[in-house]
C-alpha cells in the first residue's frame, strides 16, 4: 500500500494532498480552538494522507482486548454506584473512588435503562517499540473524534480510488447506524420507536461539527438544552407541533452542565430536572452520568485487577506502568525521578496540565514538584513510553512522526468495536503531543483484511 | 420538528434570498445610473432608503458620501457592520445553515459553504474590482444554485416548507420595496400615468426583479408606472410578483399547520390570509389615486407582522404538556 503511495510522483502527491484539504474545508470538517483569540474560529483538522496500517490478526487481538476492558469497566461502574463490592473486597481503596471528581454520590442506587453506562468508549492506545499495543487512557464520558475517522475515510477513497480497490480495508461507514441502534436498544422499558436526540452545547463548541455530523448520519435530531424541558417525570422537546416526548439523549455535554438543579447552578446548556427523570429510569443518557470515576487517571492503575475481579480473566491488553502520587511511597519515587517521568493531572484531558519530565526545564520540574507536594491526589506519573511512529508527509518528504490510536467501542444490548479508529499524529518533529487542540493531526487507519471483504464498497 | 431548527430554516432561506435581491439591486442600479441624468445625490440615496440603512450610513460616512456610488456599493456589498450587506446576509445564512446542518442536505451545505469561502476569497474581490456586473451576477447565480439544490436534494417536508415560506415572504417584501424605490426617487410624489419617470428607471425596476422580459411577454406596448406596478404586484404567473409569492407562502404555511393539532398556527395563518386577500383585491386605479407608497408600506408592515406571528406560533410558543392536542406518555 505504502508502496503504491510511494510510487506516486511527488507533484501528483502534492496535488492530491491539496485536493484533500480543499475537500475537508469545503465540507466544513472543522473544529474551533479554545486558545485562539477570536472565539469560534474554525480550522480544518490537519490530515495526513499516508494511512496507518494494521493487519487483521493484530486487530482481532485488539478487538477482544477492548471488549474485555469495557465489559470490566461497565461492571465497575455498576458496582461503584451499586453495592461497592470492589471496595468491600479490597480491590480499590474507598478513598480513591470518593476522591475522584468524576464520582457522583447522587448516582448511588440509580440503575440506567438497560443497565448500560458506557455506550460509547474511546480508548487511547499507544504502540510500544516492540509492536505491542498498550492502553494509555479510557475515555468513558464523551469521547470525540469519530467524525474525523469517517470523513478521513471518505476523503481517502476520493483521493486514492485505485489504491482502495486493491487494498481490502475493513469498512467504518456503518458506525452511525450501529450507534443509533445500540442507543435505541437500551431505551427506557416498553418504548417502541424511541425518539433519540443528540444534545449539543451549540455551534460554538469545538466539537460542534461532529455533533451535527453524527445527527445527520444517525438520522437523529440535534438539540440544544433550551429545546428540551422536563414535565410529568418525562423529558420533552419543543417542536412546531407542541411538546413531544424524548426517550434517549446522546449528550455531548459534561455531567456538571447537564442539569442546573442537580449540578452546576449556572449552567444554561443543560435541562433543569433532567437528573430527576434519569433517576426514575424514564430517560436514557449516553453516556451515563458519573462515568468519570471509571476513566479517572487514578483508577487506571487498578483496571487490570478489576478485569480479574469482575470477569475472572487475565487482561488481554497491557497498559502503562503508573505511579499514584497519593501513595506516599510512589510519590517519593515520582519526586525523585521527575526528569524521567511524564506527570499528568488526573482531571485534565486534551494534553493540558502535564509535565514531560525529560523535555522540561529545571524550573518547570520544580514548579510541578511543588504542585505535587501540595495536592498529591491530583497527580499520577508514568515512564515515558516511546510512541511508535508512522510515516507522515512533512511538506517535503515522508518522515516518521509519533502516533497513537483511539478505537471506538459501541455498547447497547450488544457490543461492537469500530475496525480502525482515529490515528492522531504529532505533526511537529520530535513532539509527543497528538491532541488536536495542541497542534496534532490525524490520519486514516486501515485494518487490512487477510481475506477479500467480498468486493463491497463502504461508501 | 424542533422549533429552534424551524426558525433557522426559515431565516436561512430569507438571508439567501436577501443576498440575491441585494445583488440584483446593486447590479441593475449601477447600470441604470449610467443611463440617466439624475443628480448624484438622487442616484444612490434611494438604495440606502430602501434598505433602511440611511441613518446608519449617514452616521458612518456623512450624508454627502451617499452621492459616491463606490462608497454606497462597498457599504451594501462588503461592510460587516451593515446588517443588510451581501457579506452580512451570506454570513447569517451560513451561520443558520451551520446550526441545522443535520437537517439540510449535504449538497446544500457544500454549496453554501463554497459560496461563503468564495465570498471571502481574493478571487471574489478581484472580480468585484475588475468587472462589477459579473460579480453581482455571480452572487445571484450562487443564490439560485443554492435554492435549486435545496429544491432537488432535500426532503420536501416540514423543514423545506419553512425554508420556502421564508423565501417567499422575503421575496414578496423585496419586490414591494424595489417597487417603492421609484417612489423614493420621485421624492414623495404619487405615481400617476403621466409621471415623468423615464423608461430607463422602469426598465431598471423590472430588471432588478428579474421581470424585464416576462413583463414584455405579458404587457405589450406600454411601459409606465401603472403597468409596472400592476405587473409586480398582481401578475399571478410571474414568480417574483407579490401576489404569486404570497400565494406560495400561503400554501407552504398551510402544509406546515398541523391539521391534527387544533389551535396551533391560527394567528399566523389568519394574518397571511388577510394580507393575501388584500393584495388580491387591490384596485390599481384606486391605489394610484390614493398613493402607492402607502399601499406598499402597508404590505411591508403586514409581512413583518406575519413573520412575527409565525415566530409566536411555531418558534417561541410556550409548550404545554398534557393538553389534549399533545400525545400523552401513554400513547407515546
Amino acid at each position: 500500500m505504502i508502496g503504491r503511495i510511494d510510487g506516486l510522483p511527488e507533484a501528483e502527491f502534492r496535488q492530491r494532498k491539496e485536493l484533500a484539504e480543499q475537500t475537508l474545508l469545503r465540507h466544513g470538517v472543522t473544529f474551533a480552538v479554545y486558545s485562539d483569540e477570536r472565539a469560534g474560529v474554525e480550522r480544518v483538522f490537519p490530515f495526513d494522507l499516508i494511512p496507518r496500517l494494521i493487519a487483521e490478526h493484530e486487530w482481532t487481538h485488539l478487538d477482544a482486548g477492548l471488549r474485555q476492558r469495557i465489559e470490566a469497566l461497565e461492571a465497575f461502574l455498576g458496582d461503584v454506584y451499586g453495592d461497592a463490592r470492589c471496595v468491600a473486597e479490597g480491590i480499590v481503596p474507598k478513598e480513591m473512588i470518593e476522591a475522584s471528581s468524576g464520582f457522583l454520590p447522587q448516582m448511588k442506587g440509580i440503575r440506567p435503562p438497560g443497565g448500560v453506562r458506557i455506550h460509547i468508549a474511546g480508548v487511547d492506545l499507544i504502540q510500544a517499540p516492540d509492536g505491542q499495543f498498550l492502553v494509555l487512557e479510557d475515555n468513558l464520558r464523551t469521547p470525540s473524534g469519530v467524525s474525523y475517522v469517517l470523513e478521513n475515510r471518505a476523503v481517502m477513497k476520493r483521493i486514492f480510488p485505485k489504491i482502495f480497490q486493491e487494498a481490502r480495508v475493513l469498512p467504518v461507514v456503518d458506525y452511525p447506524l450501529r450507534l443509533v441502534n445500540a442507543l435505541a436498544s437500551v431505551a427506557p422499558d416498553g418504548r417502541d420507536e424511541p425518539r433519540v436526540v443528540i444534545l449539543t452545547p451549540g455551534p460554538y463548541n469545538s466539537a460542534y461539527f461532529e455533533h451535527s455530523f453524527l445527527a445527520r448520519r444517525m438520522g437523529c435530531e440535534l438539540v440544544e438544552g433550551r429545546d428540551l424541558f422536563v414535565s410529568d417525570d418525562r423529558v420533552w422537546v419543543k417542536t412546531t407541533r407542541g411538546a413531544q416526548p424524548v426517550e434517549v439523549i446522546y449528550r455531548r455535554i459534561d455531567d456538571a452542565f447537564l442539569d442546573p438543579e442537580a449540578f452546576r447552578k449556572d449552567s444554561v446548556l443543560g435541562v433543569p430536572g433532567l437528573m430527576h427523570v434519569y433517576a426514575k429510569g424514564n430517560v436514557t443518557l449516553a453516556n451515563g452520568v458519573g462515568n468519570g470515576v471509571a476513566d479517572d487517571k487514578a483508577i487506571y492503575p487498578f483496571v487490570p485487577d478489576l478485569i480479574r475481579f469482575y470477569l475472572d480473566q487475565d487482561p488481554i491488553l497491557g497498559q502503562v506502568e503508573t505511579f499514584i502520587c497519593s501513595r506516599p511511597k510512589e510519590c517519593d519515587h515520582v519526586l525523585a525521578n521527575l526528569d524521567k517521568l511524564v506527570v499528568k493531572t488526573v482531571d485534565e484531558a486534551g494534553g493540558y496540565g502535564m509535565l514531560i519530565g525529560p523535555q522540561a526545564s529545571k524550573a518547570e520540574r520544580d514548579d510541578f514538584a511543588a504542585r505535587i507536594r501540595k495536592s498529591p491526589r491530583k497527580y499520577i506519573a508514568q515512564p515515558r513510553i516511546e510512541l511508535s511512529t508512522s510515516p507522515t508527509w512533512t511538506g517535503e518528504r515522508a518522515e516518521p512522526r509519533r502516533v497513537d490510536l483511539r478505537p471506538y467501542v459501541v455498547s447497547g444490548k450488544t457490543r461492537w468495536v469500530l475496525p480502525g479508529g482515529l490515528s492522531r499524529v504529532a505533526l511537529r518533529e520530535g513532539s509527543y503531543v497528538v491532541n488536536s487542540s495542541q497542534g496534532g493531526g490525524s490520519k486514516d487507519t486501515w485494518v487490512l483484511a487477510s481475506r477479500p471483504t467480498g468486493g463491497g464498497s463502504d461508501l | 420538528m424542533i422549533s429552534r431548527v424551524a426558525e433557522s430554516c426559515f431565516w436561512l432561506m430569507r438571508y439567501v434570498e436577501r443576498c440575491d435581491a441585494d445583488a440584483r439591486l446593486l447590479r441593475v442600479h449601477s447600470g441604470m445610473v449610467l443611463d440617466t441624468v439624475l443628480p448624484r445625490e438622487r442616484a444612490w440615496r434611494p438604495l440606502l432608503i430602501v434598505e433602511g440603512e440611511e441613518p446608519a450610513f449617514d452616521e458612518r460616512f456623512g450624508r454627502s458620501a451617499s452621492g459616491d456610488g463606490e462608497v454606497v456599493q462597498r457599504y451594501l456589498t462588503w461592510d460587516p457592520g451593515c446588517s443588510v450587506s451581501i457579506l452580512s446576509s451570506l454570513r447569517m445564512a451560513r451561520e443558520n445553515a451551520r446550526t441545522v446542518r443535520e437537517t439540510i442536505s449535504l449538497e446544500m451545505w457544500n454549496s453554501l459553504n463554497a459560496f461563503w469561502l468564495w465570498m471571502c476569497s481574493d478571487v471574489a474581490r478581484a472580480v468585484y474590482d475588475d468587472e462589477r456586473a459579473a460579480f453581482y451576477e455571480e452572487v445571484s447565480n450562487r443564490c439560485h444554485l443554492f435554492e435549486g439544490i435545496s429544491h432537488n436534494t432535500m426532503l420536501h417536508e416540514e423543514p423545506f416548507d419553512f425554508m420556502k415560506l421564508g423565501l417567499n415572504l422575503e421575496r414578496a417584501g423585496q419586490t414591494t420595496r424595489i417597487l417603492d424605490l421609484q417612489h423614493h426617487a420621485l421624492q414623495g410624489k404619487a405615481l400617476l400615468p403621466d409621471e415623468a419617470v423615464g423608461a430607463a428607471e422602469w426598465i431598471a425596476i423590472l430588471r432588478t426583479c428579474s421581470a424585464y422580459e416576462p413583463f414584455f411577454k405579458k404587457v405589450r406596448g406600454t411601459l409606465d408606472g401603472p403597468s409596472v406596478a400592476q405587473f409586480l404586484l398582481h401578475e399571478a404567473a410571474f414568480p417574483g410578483s407579490v401576489l404569486h409569492t404570497l400565494t406560495r407562502a400561503k400554501n407552504f404555511l398551510n402544509r406546515i399547520r398541523p391539521a391534527d393539532v387544533p389551535g396551533i398556527g391560527s394567528a399566523s395563518s389568519e394574518l397571511l390570509d388577510r394580507l393575501h386577500a388584500y393584495v388580491d383585491a387591490l384596485d390599481m386605479d384606486k391605489v394610484l389615486h390614493d398613493g402607492i407608497h402607502e399601499v406598499l408600506t402597508y404590505i411591508v408592515d403586514s409581512i413583518a407582522e406575519v413573520s412575527q406571528a409565525i415566530g409566536q406560533d411555531y418558534f417561541y410558543a410556550v409548550p404545554t404538556v398534557g393538553a389534549p392536542a399533545v400525545p400523552g406518555p401513554a400513547e407515546a
